[in-house]
């Protein structure tokens, strides 16, 4: 109610101060484009059987509806991109996961569903009204990763900042224990955030930032039964971000938060636990709090990049805004970009440890992450780039275990010009060398080495307008303790020819694949794709690509020389307004 | 001789039926799971990790009876890390005959006082170190809180598990389309520690997903809301190469994805460690092709 009476306060003001404003006529335009695009996939098994499942929906319908309509200087973005079906899988579906394409959904969790943005965002110079479906960042432990259906604003006058919005984050699934597969159902979420803050550009940015999570418990009926993984969860968290030039081509950024987390709002209030924070949370057994914070410092500059930067997130921490977010980690990283060999070598390089389980709540793990590219433009024609990876995991204790991924990469390309051809030729060669090894029964250890050769070659026809390119790959992955060798070959040429003057581009890939197991041939593989991008008109472009996949197996798979056929069919129409 | 055995059987069935008629009403025996999840309050919504079965008798004026049950939860050794504070436990009445009370009836958590340490764990994450506990159950009179039964102590373990880490492609990498249409390693962490082997389940169960963010998709929209264009089940390894039979070629294309893994526990849902469904935090990548990856590195060095 509260948040209603700001937002016809703000409407009010917004409409008042644009017509105040416009002393003159405004000049009315409308940008963006509007269109609708189509896939079907359809999928053959001979014989029959489940050696393969359908990866995709069998049609998918999206409308894309983008418009922005100017007034002057108010203008009306609207987004509309949405699709009657449903594709839900990490989050539950109305019919549940394998029931795609039904239409069950009621209006409400149609508009609430993460696969539709439906939107429109009004703004007048420095004020912004945010309708329906919105993706906002306000920082990165606060919120910024989901997408939210509500109402807000954004005000930016001169250096102040001033946000709001609130929307639902989640829509509501009933639980359904008779469905196949059961539907396990979920909360509607309502979210609430606030940032208040000042910037001036390339100086400084001071947000001061609040977010709260709240499923709303009677929103699903029946709702998830308490010994399902889904609870009615709420929680707030606050976060002050620090963006500053420290001097010239020198930066310091930090953000600190705090999060209070309920992971079920139906548990007895505490009485010695967590503290609450009225009027936003109640302190409950499931609760919990922690911080997190986040700091880098370096220098940015054309020629040479140097920085430091350190993230921690403590076992506590948890909030809406960033549903997936790993806590109970420290990592640090140095990073660096420079120029060198007279500016004909780059050179970028990170090192970065990760150590998590910092709360020693659990067996503390560390994980290295260093990475080195280095790129060398010998001369017009040649260059190389070669490339380092090593990322180490560690467990230590009677549980230990150390997983080590080392690989390098060097490619080379050489260009050289004939009369009517530029030609290009890349390559790559890859080694990859990736240890795991347990230190606790069974006492396994796996090493896998993978070796990928690949050239291609790229003719680019000085007089046509054709398109071309070839390419040979041949790929190896060798697992010693298990006596694996798995090898692959492929041939690749993609092609691109305009037609009716220049009207129609038609394009096609054509790639072959040939799998080995231990010396015993797996089975062929073609993929053969068809399409053009057409332009109507000045305003009006389809699109349409055809794909054809066929994977054969040999004798030595079961059942013996099965083969199946993936279709897929994609076309977009879309209408731009200018 | 005689007499004196007859005199000891006449005091030994005096002492027996003494014994009888002060005898305590309450009976109690205590099941719980030897490793219950380590987040406290989600043992309240699990009926199978502590069964306290109490039985009275009425004793010798019948009626209902009004108690209190004092739990005590104790390390390894025995040494008690945080008990029921009695000012703040509720009365229960018990009437004559069995009753069989599960975790949010016998452990009232909101009455229980940790130890500074365990309280402080227990505010951050809301979970009980991984380690070795017990946990003790006992019946007082409410008024004179003199014992009803014996304290019954039952040891558990929980552990506390850390969902994988995705390590390969890193998050916003950029494959090469040349290189990705033949193949894309996958790599993550283990789960750590790993759980103990069971009759269903030898190794842990991976599940690899993948997802094609569409055009006009956030990577974040797309994971939440598109079928996966791959769910493959690894177990034990943490590696897995992927073949993807797309036609890729190069950005105008649109082609990005985002990946996790989800651990798989033997029930077959989602490793959740008390609570969410077991998918660890979501990396995505996009594929160009060799000549524009060529051409962006030339950009950065001029």
């Amino acid at each position: 109610m509260r948040c209603s009476t700001i937002l016809l306060l703000f409407i009010s003001l917004f409409l008042v101060s644009q017509a105040m404003a416009q002393t003159k006529k405004p000049a009315f335009s409308i940008t963006g484009n509007t269109g609708i695009s189509y896939e079907g996939y359809g999928l053959s098994m001979n014989p029959a059987g489940n050696y393969y499942t359908a990866r995709r929906p069998g049609n998918l319908l999206r409308f894309n509806i983008s418009p922005t309509f100017n007034f002057g200087k108010l203008s009306l973005p609207f987004s509309l991109n949405f699709t009657p079906m449903q594709t839900n899988f990490t989050t539950p579906s109305t019919s549940g996961f394998g029931s795609i394409g039904s239409n069950s959904q009621n209006l409400w969790q149609f508009l609430t569903n993460p696969l539709n943005n439906i939107g429109v965002s009004p703004t007048y110079k420095w004020a912004k009204l945010q309708l329906g479906t919105q993706y906002l960042n306000y920082s990165e432990l606060s919120t910024g990763d989901i997408g939210l259906f509500g109402y807000g604003f954004e005000l930016n006058p001169g250096k102040f900042r001033v946000k709001f919005f609130n929307g639902v984050s989640q829509r509501p699934i009933n639980y359904d224990a008779f469905a196949n597969p059961q539907i396990i159902g979920a909360y509607q979420r309502n979210n609430w955030m606030v940032q208040l803050g000042m910037e001036e550009e390339g100086k400084y940015t001071l947000n001061l930032n609040f977010a709260k999570g709240k499923d709303k418990i009677n929103s699903v009926n029946p709702a998830p039964p308490s010994s399902s993984t889904v609870l009615p969860q709420e929680g707030i968290v606050a976060s002050i971000v620090l963006k500053t030039t420290i001097a010239k081509d020198y930066y310091f950024n930090t953000e600190i938060a705090h999060s209070i987390y309920t992971e079920d709002q139906m548990a007895a209030i505490s009485v010695l636990g967590a503290k609450d924070f009225q009027p936003f949370i109640s302190g409950r057994i499931s609760t919990k709090s922690d911080n997190a914070l986040k700091a880098s410092i370096g220098r940015k500059s054309s020629k040479l990049d140097l920085g430091f930067s350190a993230k921690y997130i403590g076992a506590g921490f948890k909030t809406a805004g960033y549903p997936f977010m790993q806590p109970d980690r420290f990592d640090y990283t140095t990073n660096t970009r420079f120029n060198a060999w007279k500016g004909k070598m780059n050179i970028t390089a990170s090192f970065g440890q990760r150590v998590n389980n910092v709360s020693n709540n659990t067996i503390k793990t560390k994980q290295l992450i260093a990475n080195t590219n280095v790129f060398v433009q010998f001369s017009e024609k040649f260059s190389l780039n070669a490339n380092y990876n090593n990322m180490g995991f560690e467990a230590i204790g009677s549980f230990a275990l150390r997983n080590v991924s080392n690989d390098i990469s060097f490619s080379p390309s050489y260009n050289w010009k004939s009369t009517n051809i530029m030609h290009l030729v890349t390559s790559n060669y890859s080694f990859s060398k990736y240890k795991e090894q347990l230190f606790y029964a069974p006492f396994t250890l796996t090493d896998n080495i993978s070796n990928t050769a690949l050239i291609t070659y790229l003719p680019s026809f000085l007089q046509k307008k054709y398109t071309t390119d070839f390419t040979l790959m041949y790929f190896t992955n060798n697992i010693s303790s298990l006596n694996i060798r798995n090898s692959m070959f492929s041939a690749t040429s993609n092609f691109g020819i305009p037609l009716a003057k220049d009207k129609i581009k038609a394009t096609g890939q054509l790639m072959y694949t040939y799998n080995v197991l231990n010396g015993i041939s797996q089975g062929n593989n073609i993929i053969a794709t068809a399409g053009c991008d057409w332009i109507i008109s000045k305003k009006l472009k389809w699109n349409l690509s055809m794909t054809g996949n066929l994977f054969k197996y040999s004798n030595a798979f079961t059942p013996p020389n099965a083969r199946y056929i993936e279709s897929t069919l994609r076309t977009s129409l879309v209408y731009s307004f200018k | 001789m005689k007499v004196i055995v007859n005199y000891s059987l006449l005091l030994f069935l005096i002492g027996f039926s003494c014994q009888k008629l002060v005898a305590q009403p309450f009976r109690a025996q205590m099941i719980l799971n030897a490793q219950p999840t380590s987040l406290l309050s989600d043992w309240i919504n699990h009926p199978e990790i502590l069964n306290f079965i109490v039985t009275y008798s009425g004793g010798p004026v019948g009626g209902n009876y009004t108690a209190k049950i004092i739990a005590s939860f104790k390390d390894g050794g025995g040494n008690i890390i945080g008990t029921t504070d009695l000012n703040l436990l509720p009365n229960r009445i018990f009437s004559p005959g069995t009753i069989i009370l599960q975790s949010k009836d016998a452990i009232l958590l909101q009455c229980i006082r940790f130890n500074g340490n365990i309280q402080r764990v227990l505010n951050n994450t809301g979970r009980l170190p991984q380690g070795s506990y017990q946990l003790g159950l006992m019946l007082v009179d409410a008024q004179t809180l003199q014992k009803l039964t014996d304290e019954i102590v039952r040891p558990f373990t929980v552990m506390g598990y850390q969902l994988p880490i995705l390590m390969q492609p890193q998050d916003k990498a950029v494959l090469t389309s040349e290189i990705a249409r033949g193949n894309i390693i996958f790599r993550w962490t283990p789960l750590s520690p790993a759980p103990p082997p069971t009759a269903i389940q030898s190794q842990t169960k991976y599940s690899l997903q993948v997802f094609e963010i569409q055009e006009g998709q956030t990577p974040m929209q797309a994971f939440r809301s598109n079928q996966p264009i791959l769910i493959k089940e690894v177990l034990g390894a943490t590696q897995l190469i992927w073949q993807p039979q797309l036609f890729l070629v190069d950005s105008s294309s649109n082609r990005k994805f985002i990946w996790t893994i989800q651990t798989v526990d033997t029930q077959g849902a989602g490793y959740n460690n008390g609570v969410g469904d077991g998918r660890s935090e979501p990396f995505w990548f996009e594929i160009k092709s060799g000549k524009e990856i060529l051409n962006e590195r030339k950009r950065i060095k001029n």
